[in-house]
């Protein structure tokens, strides 16, 4: 059986992608959102924003996910933004201090202007 | 002598049984008293401690035992919630369970780090079987000690 795509919508930006993620992202789902992440950025965006509204949860392997993205685009100069962090979202990247190497906004229109 | 746990929780080794756990961990520190913020990182401890049983003591095997007890303790003397998780998994070198240096930035080795800022009390030992972990959490459910 398929996985049930973790990346619900994109946007077009001039010069790259803005994805929304929904859903926990743990263990089981990790997985499928780094297929899916692995996709969009071997099409060379030179920034992708991943607005996580709607993830109320996210665990270490939905973090670690994430960082191997952020490394694949830092390796070529590239931007990853977060943004829409709920609470439970937020905690997990303060606790593991990654907050401090994420650019992260509160919301995607913020986002959408750095 | 061992206490009588509040709750006592049998799961086999599936990713989806984490779920479960997690929330019944959240919803029994809140009623414990705890805050709604520490009750959810508690939960989240015992997430990562429950997915690093599954991926590393039992090599995502999904048939394997792991048991959860919770209960209401009194540690350092003061109001806490503690987890005791055992696995049956192979015993390894207590040494060997590492928290990674926060300044490299790579994915994996962030699960123990996580657990052991979240919680105030966190001790590994083998179980007197001849085989399996065992983790013992606790969290203050104040967060502040009295006052001398």
């Amino acid at each position: 059986m398929a996985e049930a795509c973790v990346i619900s919508n994109s946007q077009k930006l001039e010069d790259g992608l803005a994805v929304s993620i929904g859903g926990e992202i743990d263990l089981i789902r990790s997985p499928q959102l780094r297929t899916e992440l692995a996709e969009i950025l071997d099409t060379g965006l030179e920034r992708l924003v991943i607005d996580l509204t709607a993830v109320p949860f996210m665990d270490s392997s939905g973090v670690a996910t994430l960082i191997e993205a952020l490394q694949t685009q830092r390796r070529t100069d590239r931007k990853l933004i977060l943004c829409g962090l709920q609470s439970k979202v937020k905690s997990i990247f303060e606790i593991s201090r990654l907050d401090m190497v994420f650019t992260i906004t509160e919301d995607l229109n913020t986002a959408l202007e750095i | 002598m061992d206490v009588q746990p509040d709750l006592d929780m049998r799961i086999l080794s599936k990713p989806h049984c984490i779920s479960a756990v997690k929330s019944a961990i959240e919803a029994m520190a809140l009623a414990m008293g705890m805050k709604e913020n520490d009750g959810a990182d508690t939960a989240l401890a015992v997430h990562e401690a429950l997915a690093n049983v599954i991926k590393h003591g039992y090599g995502n095997k999904p048939d394997q035992p792991i048991q959860i007890r919770v209960s209401y303790q009194t540690y350092q003397g003061r109001k806490a919630i503690q987890v005791v998780i055992e696995d049956e998994s192979n015993q390894i070198n207590l040494n060997e369970i590492k928290s990674r240096s926060l300044e490299e930035v790579r994915p994996g080795g962030l699960g123990v780090h996580i657990i052991q800022r979240i919680m105030d009390q966190v001790e590994y030992s083998h179980r007197g079987t001849g085989s399996g972990l065992r983790l013992t959490i606790s969290k203050f459910i104040d967060p502040h000690p009295p006052r001398e």
